[in-house]
């Protein structure tokens, strides 16, 4: 009789009982497996798992799931180091080098689970965003985008899958705030498109828009008499849902970034810190699908920055939020899971291109 | 009290009532004159205002309505090259400020209006509002609460950052034009109220004092409501009892009344720093000062 447990790329069972199974490609099935087990909340301490090729990304990603038994047809030297060093159990039909895998290069000075997964899961975003209209956040293609009378970007390209985090950095002046005005449509396109979840951004705002959550600067140095309470409530504003449901999603959001004790503050007298989390919270009350943040750790010290960024790892890995960050300065931030953009002399390139 | 007896006159009742309006109602206007920067353009639409009221003088019309056209005029021009210039607002409130008041005294030089009606227009004059002009003043002051209080949201929204009211689909442009039409038709009514040289005792001295001391945006405008309606009150009495022209004793009494509240909210300050309202927690009874994780639970939760 076939042995039909070779026929999945992936199979998770307890005491044979299979319990989750995938044959899709990369690491799609760990990655499924992880959602499926975040829904279930199962623990899976327990259980004996098969993967066909295991590589140093699949090693910590089954790491982080807790998982202390694994079987593999090929598993790769980096791989068994990672197990070697969490006591995780194999058995592998060979080990070979390395795996001939672009996330494997990534990862190969990566060590911490975590880390892994935010890289993993970025990755497989973009690489969804490329494949399927459907996953995509922001599409700009061939832009060129003008202010007053000067072309600041040219022929500006990216893809922007949903729940991505984003890094852009350029210098002062290189036209971040100008780029993220453009997906807002405050800025008009002079050239190519502009489309934000699946819809062109035209002259006007539309309900695309209202989908996303923008935070500038010039909101942080805001001092005239508004309390937080009200700053948050700016992101419910032209919501259709009853008072109820406002008072509702104010509260959440303001509770879920800690500032529900500063809701009757007055938003000119609280920290750099405070203002960003009064800030995201805005945002997350609009109910967003996007969030645009241009410079927002610029008034922060570097404790602030770290908390912030914290704050945007939680938000992106908790929702399927797509983040974008724009910034200047990004010395001291841990870039991990972030997709990184660097805009120079009018257009932008991955930074891979740069530093090649 | 004899004094209050000119009350009985019916051209003073009317005043009074007006300016309780005014005070009431216009203060609610200041607050967007402030928080916009739209000192400028106040100067703009005074000097728009004298046009508009000198061409009424010399053509025999009235001059509320005439002034209420030239700051519209002005106003939709200044919207209208806001948007197809990019240019700064103060830029172009500019221009407009030294063309209008240039050609309003050409208009009262050449047309031969009398100085009396000139300075009319320029110190304003409660007891001279008409029938017709104390309606126009009761009905547009109701305009501006509704306008206020049914947009308040959006209006909070444009105050606090004009790419944030944007990016939650807020049609900005056009909100900021009705602000910036409000204000205009406002500087008219209290030009003729208590003149062009005086106006900012019942327009800007009022949201100043609620600022110095309010704690929210609602605050501000419900506050600015009150030092208003106090302003004109007290100032109509100063005038009576101390003979005075109205104009002069609501002045009067807002200069004094606006040191008293810096004063007094200056003093508050240095006593009490802030200190963290116990109501707060209501707001959040899980919250926790110095825990380093974030909630993120249940804020995907609503539907829209």
């Amino acid at each position: 009789m076939a042995d039909l447990s070779r026929a999945v790329v992936l199979r998770l069972t307890r005491e044979e009982k299979e319990l989750f199974s995938s044959n899709k490609p990369w690491l799609y099935p760990l990655l499924d497996l992880t959602e499926h087990l975040a829904r279930t909340r199962e623990t899976v301490g327990d259980c004996t798992l098969y993967d066909k090729i295991i590589g140093r990304a699949a090693a910590l990603l089954i790491v982080r799931l807790g998982i202390r038994t694994v079987q593999t047809d090929v598993l790769s030297s980096r791989a068994v180091s990672v197990f070697d060093t969490f006591h995780v159990s194999y058995s592998a039909t060979s080990i070979v080098e390395r795996i001939d895998c672009r996330t494997e290069d990534i990862l190969a000075d990566v060590s911490d689970p975590e880390a892994a997964y935010r890289i993993v899961r970025a990755r497989s975003l973009a690489a969804q965003a490329s494949a399927s209209p459907e996953r995509q956040a922001v599409v700009i293609e061939n832009a060129d985008i003008k202010r007053g009378e000067n072309t600041v970007l040219r022929g500006v390209s990216i893809t922007i899958g949903r729940g991505e985090r984003i890094l852009i950095t350029g210098a002062n002046g290189a036209g971040k705030t100008t780029l993220m005005k453009a997906v807002l449509g405050i800025v008009p396109v002079a050239g190519g498109s502009v489309s934000v979840l699946g819809a062109p951004v035209g002259k006007r705002t539309n309900r695309r828009t209202t989908r996303i959550g923008y935070v500038n600067q010039e909101s942080v140095r805001v001092d005239f008499p508004i309390s937080a309470y009200e700053v948050v409530a700016i992101g419910v504003a032209t919501a259709r849902i009853s008072r109820d449901e406002k008072r509702r999603r104010i509260r959440d959001a303001m509770e879920a970034t800690r500032c529900g004790t500063l809701s009757r503050r007055l938003y000119g007298t609280l920290s750099g810190g405070e203002k960003q989390r009064v800030a995201i919270a805005r945002c997350l009350s609009q109910n967003p699908e996007i969030v645009l943040l241009d410079e927002p750790t610029a008034s922060l010290d570097a404790e602030g920055k770290k908390e912030f960024i914290a704050l945007l790892e939680q938000l992106s890995a908790m929702t399927e939020i797509t983040v974008v960050l724009v910034t200047h300065e990004f010395d001291g931030m841990d870039r991990t899971g972030w997709r990184h953009l660097i805009l120079t002399d009018g257009t932008i390139v991955p930074e891979e291109e740069i530093s090649a | 009290m004899s004094a209050l007896m000119v009350l009985q006159y019916a051209p003073v009742m009317r005043g009074f009532l007006v300016l309780l309006a005014a005070g009431i109602v216009f203060p609610l206007v200041g607050v967007f004159v402030l928080r916009l920067n739209l000192i400028t353009l106040r100067f703009a639409l005074m000097h728009s205002s004298l046009l508009g009221s000198a061409i009424a003088l010399a053509a025999g019309f009235n001059p509320l309505l005439i002034g209420m056209l030239a700051n519209t005029a002005v106003v939709l021009s200044i919207a209208r090259l806001r948007t197809k210039t990019n240019q700064n607002v103060g830029f172009i409130t500019t221009f407009f400020m030294v063309l209008t008041v240039g050609l309003a005294f050409a208009v009262i030089y050449r047309f031969n209006v009398s100085t009396n009606d000139s300075l009319q227009i320029l110190w304003g004059n409660i007891y001279a509002m008409t029938p017709f002009d104390a309606r126009m003043t009761a009905v547009y002051a109701a305009c501006v609460v509704v306008f206020v209080v049914l947009l308040f949201p959006r209006l909070a929204a444009v105050l606090y950052d004009k790419d944030v009211a944007t990016s939650i689909g807020i049609n900005e442009p056009l909100v900021y034009t009705a602000i910036i039409l409000m204000v205009g038709l406002t500087i008219t009514f209290v030009m003729r109220l208590i003149g062009a040289l005086l106006l900012d005792a019942i327009l800007i001295l009022p949201p100043l004092m609620a600022i110095a001391v309010a704690k929210s945006m609602r605050g501000t405008f419900i506050l600015s409501s009150i030092f208003g309606v106090t302003v004109a009150i007290g100032g109509f009495l100063l005038a009576i009892f101390a003979d005075l022209p109205a104009s002069s004793g609501v002045t009067i009494f807002g200069a004094v009344l606006f040191a008293g509240v810096h004063i007094i909210a200056a003093r508050n300050k240095k006593r009490k720093p802030f200190q963290e309202d116990k109501r707060d927690a209501e707001i959040s009874p899980n919250a926790t000062h110095g825990s380093d994780r974030f909630d993120l639970r249940g804020v995907r939760r609503g539907s829209e």
